[in-house]
């Protein structure tokens, strides 16, 4: 009996602790941080009274983002830079129509730690017609700040096979019309 | 004879019931961390298997599985099912030198409850020439260990700047 007690002590001691000390703070509690500033920045993405300025003041100065994007990579060191490249005046390339309040189906969040996952569909309208796009985001957040930022954009998906034809053509993998 | 037998029984009888009270006090409910645990297990398995080529990681897809690829190219749309899933990986595969193989770089993960994310860079050989892409997948794990939904998203560029080197090799033969 008395090793039997000594085994279930040792289970107590040795309990499970899904807690993973990463410096001072706990991942439950990097968790709950990231998780409470992701709130708010979705919020903020969603409100009636949009304002870019006021999203921007989620990212750290020093914000790191990248978008992979259906003509390359764009890169940004810091939130002002950011701020400067997708404000609505420098992002006439996209023809989007500012009249228009473009909305977001949420369809996942994912927190662990430091890192946020957010995975949407937004809808919105170009000066050519609606516009409708997946997106997945991944946010590193830092002392209640985005220091970090993935995103991959391809609008227009769910292109085809036979759409495509010159492009396998092109790599010699064409093989036949379907 | 008979009492030494019963002895032996209640002494069977003491350790089998020792032994169901340690494994009721070892067993873990199923609690949404334990969840997000088994899930990130999965997570890392699919990805060792994803990142060697290896056929195996079919294990993960059943009939009900769906992978979406967001892409602007060909590929772009829904595979349903371990058959379409697995094509649509050999028709990938057949655009890479796997001789030399393709590399695979974990850079982040994510899981909760029974989802998860990777981002992951790979670079390797396409036939129109050097490779370098990056991949976010969404993973939306059953009960079951297998993979009811796979999301794929990865950079379109990289492939429009092979489709212009491949244009321009068979211009120049």
């Amino acid at each position: 009996m008395a090793s039997i007690i000594r085994m279930l002590l040792s289970v107590a001691l040795v309990a499970p602790n899904a807690a993973i000390a990463e410096g001072s703070k706990s991942h439950e509690q990097m968790t709950a941080e990231t998780r409470a500033v992701m709130e708010r920045y979705m919020a903020a993405q969603n409100a009636d009274e949009y304002s870019f300025k006021e999203i921007v003041s989620f990212y750290h100065k020093d914000l790191k983002a990248i978008y992979y994007m259906q003509d390359g990579i764009r890169r940004h060191e810091s939130a002002e830079d950011y701020y400067n490249t997708w404000n609505a005046d420098n992002i006439t390339e996209f023809r989007f129509d500012l009249d228009y309040t473009g909305w977001s189906e949420p369809l996942l969040t994912i927190i662990d730690g430091e890192t946020a996952a957010v995975r949407y569909i937004g809808h919105s309208r170009t000066v050519d017609g609606a516009y409708y796009n997946h997106y997945i985001h991944l946010y590193t957040v830092r002392d209640g700040k985005i220091v970090e930022y993935h995103a991959i954009m391809n609008p227009h998906s769910g292109a085809h096979y036979a759409r495509n034809k010159q492009m396998l053509l092109d790599f010699g993998l064409y093989k036949g019309d379907k | 004879m008979m009492l030494r037998d019963s002895k032996r029984s209640s002494h069977l009888f003491l350790l089998l019931l020792s032994l169901c009270w340690i494994s009721v006090a070892v067993a873990k409910p199923e609690t949404p961390a334990n969840q997000t645990e088994k899930t990130r297990a999965l997570t890392l398995a699919y990805f060792e298997r994803l990142s060697n080529a290896d056929r195996s990681v079919a294990d993960f897809w059943d009939k009900r599985t769906v992978l979406f690829v967001n892409n602007d190219g060909p590929w772009g749309g829904y595979y349903r099912g371990t058959a379409n899933i697995a094509q649509y990986y050999r028709d990938m595969a057949d655009m890479f030198d796997m001789d030399n193989g393709i590399r695979f770089e974990l850079l982040q993960t994510a899981v909760e409850g029974n989802h998860s994310i990777l981002h992951f860079r790979v670079q390797g050989q396409h036939i129109a020439g050097e490779y370098d892409n990056h991949y976010i997948q969404v993973y939306y794990w059953g009960d079951d260990g297998k993979l009811s939904k796979i999301e794929n998203f990865y950079g379109w560029a990289p492939f429009l700047h092979l489709q212009r080197q491949a244009a321009e090799n068979r211009a120049s033969h």
